[in-house]
């Protein structure tokens, strides 16, 4: 298995494997999530490709037992060595589990993590992502595709949503104008 | 005459700010805004005209930043270049101003200088969350793309 492949699992993606592990179809999750279906399908598909597995609930085995190693080692006290640096859950998972800051090999941990990750080389895929943070303040893994369309797709939402407040501004006015008229 | 003062001290705190405590991403924008700005004085047209047309100085000072930002926003490990772009790319869009059949010198100057107050308050919070993360993992990434191969998995 590639060690570091869990460790370049997106918080997304986890998600994802840990309802799937809860033998929830795809519909489930995506009901939970509030996505939709095809959006579900594509972060196991992404899962599966980071992880190098054929199918979805090998992906999430291997997860599953990635944060099991970890919540073992957390049972210990935190004073184990680290048995895989790699396997360890995204730093605010670690937080809120050991209830404040993370411990430092944790930190050692998740900080080759996040450079181990952000190495991997720009890719192109299917679905597009939000271009927000995580709350754990994730780093940007959009693909190449998404991270060349997004500024073109925000500079339309900006645009139409200005142009919207701009016209329903206008309206009210008129429409208050004309109230103040009728009474008048 | 407040949105001036307020301008500066936006460029020259949130620029500090950056340039002393941001990672490279945050360094290279709060360059580009010193230097945008630097370039932008004394090209505009002379006062009688200003804003009546194109403005070209400063619409290749806009373009510039616009291809800086859409370069941070592929190569570098953050989002906010991603807004930052798009808010520059309104800029840039501005210009198209005075060729409306109703051209307004005032819309087209608030238009040009309204985006760069999001855009340095985005950076000042871009810094912050990078020096917050800097803290929790020791280490903050900069660039997605590295032109070093990635380290092999370890084997146990």
């Amino acid at each position: 298995m590639d060690a570091l492949g869990i460790a370049r699992l997106t918080e997304a993606q986890r998600v994802a494997l840990r309802l799937f592990m809860e033998r929830k179809t795809a519909k489930q999750i995506a009901l939970e999530l509030g996505i939709t279906p095809k959006a579900v399908e594509l972060r196991l598909k992404g899962a599966r490709d980071v992880l190098g597995v054929a199918t979805s609930a090998e992906a999430a085995r291997l997860l599953a037992s990635a944060e099991k190693n970890i919540a073992f080692r957390e049972t210990l006290g935190g004073s184990t060595e680290v048995a895989d640096p790699a396997l360890s859950l995204p730093p605010s998972d670690i937080e809120s589990k050991s209830g404040g800051a993370a411990q430092p090999q944790d930190r050692q941990v998740l900080s080759e993590a996040h450079t181990a990750s952000a190495r991997q080389p720009l890719r192109l895929q299917a679905g597009l992502g939000w271009p927000l943070p995580s709350e754990g303040g994730g780093r940007n893994d959009l693909g190449l595709a998404a991270r060349l369309l997004w500024p073109f797709l925000a500079i339309c939402g900006i645009g139409v949503s200005i142009g919207t407040l701009v016209i329903c501004g206008s309206l009210l006015s008129l429409a208050y104008v004309a109230v103040l008229h009728a009474f008048r | 005459m407040w949105h001036v003062l307020i301008f500066y001290a936006l460029l020259l705190g949130g620029g500090a700010y950056a340039l002393g405590w941001g990672g490279a991403p945050e360094r290279l924008f709060a360059l580009m805004c010193l230097a945008g700005f630097a370039a932008s004085l004394g090209i505009e047209s002379p006062f009688p005209n200003r804003f009546r047309h194109v403005e070209l100085g400063l619409l290749l000072v806009d373009l510039a930043m616009f291809c800086g930002l859409y370069l941070l926003s592929v190569f570098s490990t953050r989002f906010w270049p991603i807004w930052m772009t798009a808010m520059q790319g309104l800029v840039v869009l501005a210009h198209v101003m005075p060729l409306t059949p109703q051209p307004s010198p005032f819309g087209y100057q608030a238009l040009e200088e309204f985006w760069s107050f999001p855009q340095l308050g985005l950076l000042v919070v871009a810094t912050y969350r990078h020096r917050k993360r800097l803290a929790r993992l020791g280490t903050d990434p900069a660039w997605t793309l590295s032109f070093a191969r990635a380290e092999p998995p370890r084997s146990r």
